[in-house]
């Protein structure tokens, strides 16, 4: 069963809704709505482009010029990634970039090979999609997590100090910080979890129903879908601290400035 | 026991302290006094490397403080700073974790000593089933005393022991700190107190 093209005209039609966020936006006065349109536009440009050298990807289907791409992802997932968090940019950008190749590589890569039994495992079809889930989820996790930690650690050194003076190690005296890190920033994927199939309906499932898929195969793939990204944000955000911590204290143990803006 | 020998702390082109020297003997009970900014707390810092020494040596116990024996320094500490945050819920929690952090288990025994030591200082067993923010600052810093003090290491390092606290309260952290002087310990506290600092065998005035 084919899935039924939107022509461009109709998608017109669809934008149209719009319209109802853009009212109460502007009726509110919520000072939003000049980001709201900046972000529709962003995004409608952004996918068409995209439509456009996907199509070329998926002609090609080269093993090279994939993963290429997904280098380009992985650069601009990191870059992203510094941009929203108010870490200085030489300590987080080279961890962010490792910890998302090496995340990707091993959790895309043993889904593709061995849960999936690819051939081809740089596949545009699959190689690419999984990719993309993989670094947008990274993203996210890791913008939180390593937001929250160092500006926990930053505005609570004494703690730190306190657990470093007492003869705690390094390690040991960042654990409360980590804590919270990872607390902050999987417990909403956490709670979605739980109630996935209940109350929300996750969007790789639907996307692969509209497109043809059965139900049960769909469910199957959203099910690795949620454990892939968790396992790959989960470890990400471990190379990102640990290889990003190197740089963030001196041999002593003391803090070096790693927010920018503060000197 | 603890010496500082022509030590230069500097934050950036600020000289907290300049060619400051001291000695600290076992068993001595130190308060370090002086107006505020004086480097006070950066000097009972420096003792742990947790500030930054631009010249000059400290030693503590039988090591010379450098990046590779800062941990062995460390472990030889028991260190309170002022204001402690907890970022735990119950109080429970907050024990646990120092201890574990000294490598001790919170089992029988060990609460046994803590309630014995929490008594010495004023505090009610009961605190322990308390969440952290129903607890006062000055409960706070007596409980974190009482549980550092298992840890039964050799120098204390205390920053304003006795300063979120009324007369009552006080006298007890001081009988407590006395007690543990008589042990062999060797304390240095930073303090603006009078009455504290009369009570020690040693004051430093800096500034």
């Amino acid at each position: 069963m084919a899935t039924i093209d939107i022509s461009y005209l109709y998608l017109g039609v669809g934008l149209l809704l719009l319209l109802v966020p853009v009212y109460y936006l502007w009726r509110f006065e919520t000072g939003l709505l000049k980001g709201f349109c900046v972000g529709a536009v962003r995004m409608i440009v952004q996918m068409l482009f995209i439509g456009v050298y996907l199509r070329y990807l998926f002609e090609w289907d080269s093993p090279w010029v994939n993963c290429l791409w997904v280098l380009v992802m992985v650069y601009i997932a990191a870059e992203t990634a510094v941009s929203r968090t108010n870490v200085r940019r030489g300590m987080l950008m080279m961890p962010l970039v490792v910890g998302f190749v090496v995340a990707s590589v091993l959790i895309g890569l043993y889904f593709l090979g061995i849960v999936l039994q690819l051939d081809n495992i740089f596949s545009a079809q699959y190689f690419i999609p999984i990719m993309g889930i993989l670094l947008g989820n990274m993203l996210t996790v890791n913008v939180i997590a390593v937001g929250t930690f160092y500006s926990t650690l930053d505005r609570e050194q004494n703690l730190y100090y306190f657990l470093l003076g007492n003869g705690a190690s390094q390690g040991e005296a960042l654990v409360p910080f980590v804590r919270q890190a990872i607390a902050k920033s999987f417990s909403p994927t956490i709670a979605n979890m739980a109630v996935m199939g209940l109350v929300s309906l996750p969007g790789t499932m639907i996307g692969q129903i509209l497109g043809g898929s059965t139900p049960d195969v769909a469910i199957k793939y959203q099910i690795m879908i949620v454990v892939i990204t968790m396992s790959a944000s989960m470890l990400s955000l471990m190379i990102a601290i640990r290889l990003s911590v190197k740089k963030a204290f001196d041999g002593y143990g003391r803090m070096n400035k790693v927010m920018r803006g503060n000197g | 026991m603890l010496l500082a020998d022509n030590i230069v702390i500097r934050f950036g082109e600020e000289y907290v302290l300049d060619r400051f020297s001291c000695h600290i003997h076992r068993g001595d009970f130190v308060c370090i006094t002086g107006m505020s900014g004086c480097g006070k707390t950066s000097l009972l810092k420096a003792f742990l490397g947790l500030a930054p020494l631009a010249a000059g040596e400290i030693r503590v116990g039988e090591y010379m403080l450098s990046e590779h024996t800062c941990g062995a320094i460390r472990k030889q500490v028991l260190y309170l700073p002022q204001d402690l945050a907890l970022p735990y819920t119950m109080v429970d929690e907050a024990v646990t974790h120092v201890l574990r952090v000294g490598g001790l288990r919170y089992d029988r025994s060990l609460k046994a000593l803590l309630y014995a030591n929490m008594k010495k200082l004023g505090l009610d067993e009961d605190l322990l089933g308390k969440r952290v923010a129903e607890i006062s600052g000055g409960q706070r810093q007596r409980l974190m005393l009482a549980a550092l003090s298992l840890l039964n290491r050799e120098v204390w390092l205390l920053d304003e022991p006795t300063a979120a606290l009324d007369k009552t309260s006080r006298d007890y952290v001081i009988d407590f700190l006395i007690e543990q002087q008589r042990c062999g310990k060797t304390i240095v506290a930073v303090s603006h107190d009078v009455c504290f600092s009369d009570r020690c065998s040693m004051i430093i005035q800096l500034g």
